[in-house]
């Protein structure tokens, strides 16, 4: 039996025993072939004496069973890891961070408690997934939209704590400031509620954010200083239409003012949608996860260019495209709402980006919501339409790095200057890693929108079951951060395997961060049994570092 | 050797057992070998001959459309939390997809085979014995891939083992 670090036989026998009390047999699992279940698939540690893996794993049905988990593992000091849907695939799957800990599985506490069409929001447990809460309003005829990551089998609460992302209007797409209202088991075993929960019989707990005194609930967002079990959500009405609006221009360095002009119409909210960057030229399109896969160039005498190994020479493509009438960028925005109110929209759009020399701008159908099932089907990805779906899992070839088959892939995940300028900088950046190392992907990684006022640009790495490429993707990582570190873009998430890592890169005045972060795990967590080193915060390492505070 | 028309056999006592006493049957562990639905993968094109062969058995059992959208995904649900045991054609991406969500109602992918779809090859054969238990070469892991040109023929059944819980996962 795989043992949690500095904890006898003796005791953890004892505290499965009386975990097993509290949720039954049948919900403790220890056999080797259940645990295998809660390795991550994607692991770029797979077989390899630092992977992650769990020395048991436990489902309580309630909070309830919650508060006495969590005592237990505090009397018998058993590190505890709470995953809700544990689909994280890309940032860890379902495997714990640090080895030997036991998960604290919340799968099957998948109750929607409450859902408020007049006030638009929903509080869930853990293990409501967007399927799951897609069908619930759909069974009931509920005039509520939701907005989902790419796979919809994620939990609702448990991708919002990873600061997870979804692909509908601004207000709605970081998922954790989409959330009103936390209920949690704090390490010690006490359930608190934030917000205006924090009052008995509150009736505005999913309506007002801020609550009374300090805003905590960023506490709980890539955390490991409690077990949330239940969060608020605000949720949209169904927006009557949708349409697609494309502007292209044509030259290169046009990105520059049209990132400019777009950034100022998404500040005064007249782009709320999420738009996309795609380049005719290169037949690359941005957000790939969320729209269709990338069309071929438009003329093999681009394709030569772009196949360059020595990496695509932007002056002789842009001459090229130039010659072949081709348009370098085109920005596809999603409009929603009542028809004039897209009109409108779209007019101000046009308006405001028709400066850039050679712009073009074409408002498509304004198409009433929801689509024909027929329609639906042949969508690649029906997250803009507030319908999940896993067909994000069919996309990009899957096939081989380094001889090896591809398993999966590790996010890399830097967060980038809402400028055209760093744009042109990452995509540099990032395509000269990618050619250095052969890496699968177009020759040049647009950056998303999908963050308000910055970019994102998340690359999937590949990941294989051999070791030994394994170990060269992770030093690609490392190359990765440290390129991006000097540039000063930081990374929004990562898998456990790089969490120090990235830790170590939010370094400002020596580590007051972490330094702060660790006194706050000292506090509610002296014994150190939630989700220790998640986000690289461990318990016992903020004393040596007092003379700082 | 099993034949198809062993594994038909077994499987129209499946399909005559729709409704509750499927569902009971399901969820006692059901003797091994008895398929209750046939899940296709519609997210690829299938080869002729094993696109018509699945019209055939589609009339001997239930067939359940993969599409890995929403709608399907609640088809697929109730497919699994009733299912002992059930035979797929599919991509790999596709596979990876349902073997986990299969995980969440005690299941396992216990069986596996994989043919080129542009190879002329003996489906029949392959869902024989994927269905029968006959030997079928299996390598040991797959690309969860719908590009690689792969088409897997599976088999995943409900374990007895502690996470199936007998009182259902979800
Ligand atoms: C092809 C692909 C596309 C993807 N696209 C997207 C995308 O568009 N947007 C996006 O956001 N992500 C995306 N992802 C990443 C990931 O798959 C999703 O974010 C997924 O929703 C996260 O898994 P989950 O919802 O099951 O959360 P979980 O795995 O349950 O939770 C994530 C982590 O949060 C913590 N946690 C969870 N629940 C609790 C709790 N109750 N209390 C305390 N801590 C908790 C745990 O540390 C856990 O490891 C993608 C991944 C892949 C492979």
């Amino acid at each position: 039996m795989k043992l949690p670090p500095n904890v006898s036989h003796a005791d953890f026998a004892a505290a499965l025993a009386q975990f097993a009390a509290v949720v039954g047999h049948d919900w403790l699992f220890t056999s080797d072939e259940d645990l295998e279940l809660y390795r991550d698939s994607y692991s770029v540690n797979w077989g390899e004496a630092d992977e992650r893996t769990a020395s048991a794993a436990i489902a309580p049905d309630s909070a309830e069973h919650v508060v006495e988990l969590v005592k237990i593992a505090n009397r018998y000091r058993i590190p505890i890891y709470p995953i809700s849907t544990g689909k994280n695939l890309g940032y860890g799957g379902a495997a714990p961070a640090l080895a030997g800990s036991v998960v604290l599985d919340l799968k099957r506490m998948n109750r929607i408690v409450e859902i408020d069409e007049r006030n638009g929001y929903v509080v869930v447990e853990p293990g409501v997934s967007y399927f799951d809460l897609y069908q619930y309003i759909q069974d009931r005829g509920l005039k509520l939209w939701i907005d989902c990551p790419s796979p919809g089998w994620g939990s609702v609460l448990g991708n919002a704590l990873d600061g997870g992302v979804g692909v509908t209007l601004a207000a709605y797409r970081s998922h954790f400031d989409a959330h009103c209202g936390i209920e949690v088991v704090l390490p010690n075993g006490r359930m608190m509620r934030t917000g205006m929960g924090a009052m008995p019989g509150a009736k505005t707990w999913q309506q007002f954010k801020p609550g009374f005194g300090p805003r905590i609930d960023g506490l709980f967002k890539q955390s490991n200083y409690g077990v949330v079990t239940k969060m608020g959500f605000w949720l949209m009405p169904p927006p009557e239409n949708i349409a697609r609006g494309v502007v292209t221009v044509p030259q290169y360095r046009d990105i520059i003012p049209l990132v400019d002009t777009i950034g100022r119409l998404e500040q005064s909210k007249i782009v709320q949608g999420l738009w996309t960057l795609s380049s005719p030229t290169l037949g690359t399109r941005g957000d790939a996860a969320h729209d269709a896969g990338p069309p071929a160039p438009a003329d093999p005498a681009l394709f030569a260019i772009l196949s360059d190994p020595a990496g695509v020479d932007m002056a002789k493509l842009q001459m090229a495209a130039s010659a072949t009438g081709t348009p370098f960028w085109s920005a596809e925005f999603t409009l929603y709402g009542p028809k004039r109110l897209i009109e409108a929209q779209w007019a101000c759009i046009a308006e405001a980006l028709e400066h850039i020399p050679g712009a073009q701008c074409k408002l498509g159908p304004v198409r009433p919501l929801p689509l024909p099932a027929d329609e639906l089907a042949k969508l690649f990805d029906t997250g803009p339409l507030g319908i999940p779906s896993l067909r994000t899992f069919g996309l990009g070839p899957m096939v081989s790095y380094d001889g090896e088959d591809v398993v999966g892939h590790v996010f890399f995940s830097p967060v980038i200057p809402r400028t055209g300028e760093a744009a042109i900088e990452a995509m540099d950046v990032f395509a000269a890693i990618t050619r250095k190392y052969r890496l699968p992907g177009p020759p040049l990684q647009f950056p998303s929108a999908i963050f308000e006022r910055a970019f994102l640009f998340a690359i999937g790495l590949p990941v294989t079951r051999s070791a030994t490429v394994n170990a060269k993707i992770r030093a690609i990582i490392r190359e990765l951060v440290d390129v991006s570190t000097a540039r000063g873009w930081g990374e929004y998430r990562t898998a456990p395997a790089f969490f120090d890592l990235i830790m170590e890169t939010y370094s400002y005045n020596d580590h007051a961060l972490r330094d702060f972060l660790e006194t706050i795990k000292d506090a509610v967590d002296p014994n150190g049994i939630m989700s220790p080193g998640r986000y690289a915060i461990r318990s016992g390492q903020a004393a040596t570092k007092t003379d700082h505070l | 050797m099993i034949t198809r028309r062993v594994m038909l056999g077994s499987a129209l006592v499946a399909a005559a057992a729709v409704g509750p006493a499927w569902a009971a049957l399901a969820r006692s562990g059901l003797p091994p070998r008895t398929i209750n639905a046939l899940l296709i993968d519609r997210t690829i094109p299938l080869p002729r001959t094993l696109a018509a062969l699945i019209e055939t058995d589609r009339q001997g059992m239930p067939v359940v459309d993969l599409t890995l959208d929403a709608g399907a995904h609640s088809a697929l649900q109730q497919t699994l939390r009733a299912s002992g045991a059930v035979v797929g054609i599919s991509c790999g991406a596709t596979l990876f997809c349902v073997e986990r969500m299969a995980w969440d109602y005690g299941h396992r992918l216990t069986a596996r085979t994989q043919r080129s779809s542009a190879a002329s090859g003996d489906w029949d054969g392959d869902l024989a014995a994927i269905a029968g238990g006959g030997t079928v070469s299996q390598p040991p892991a797959y690309a969860p891939s719908r590009s690689d040109g792969l088409i897997h023929v599976w088999m995943i059944e409900r374990k007895r083992s502690a996470r199936s819980g007998s009182a259902g996962w979800l």
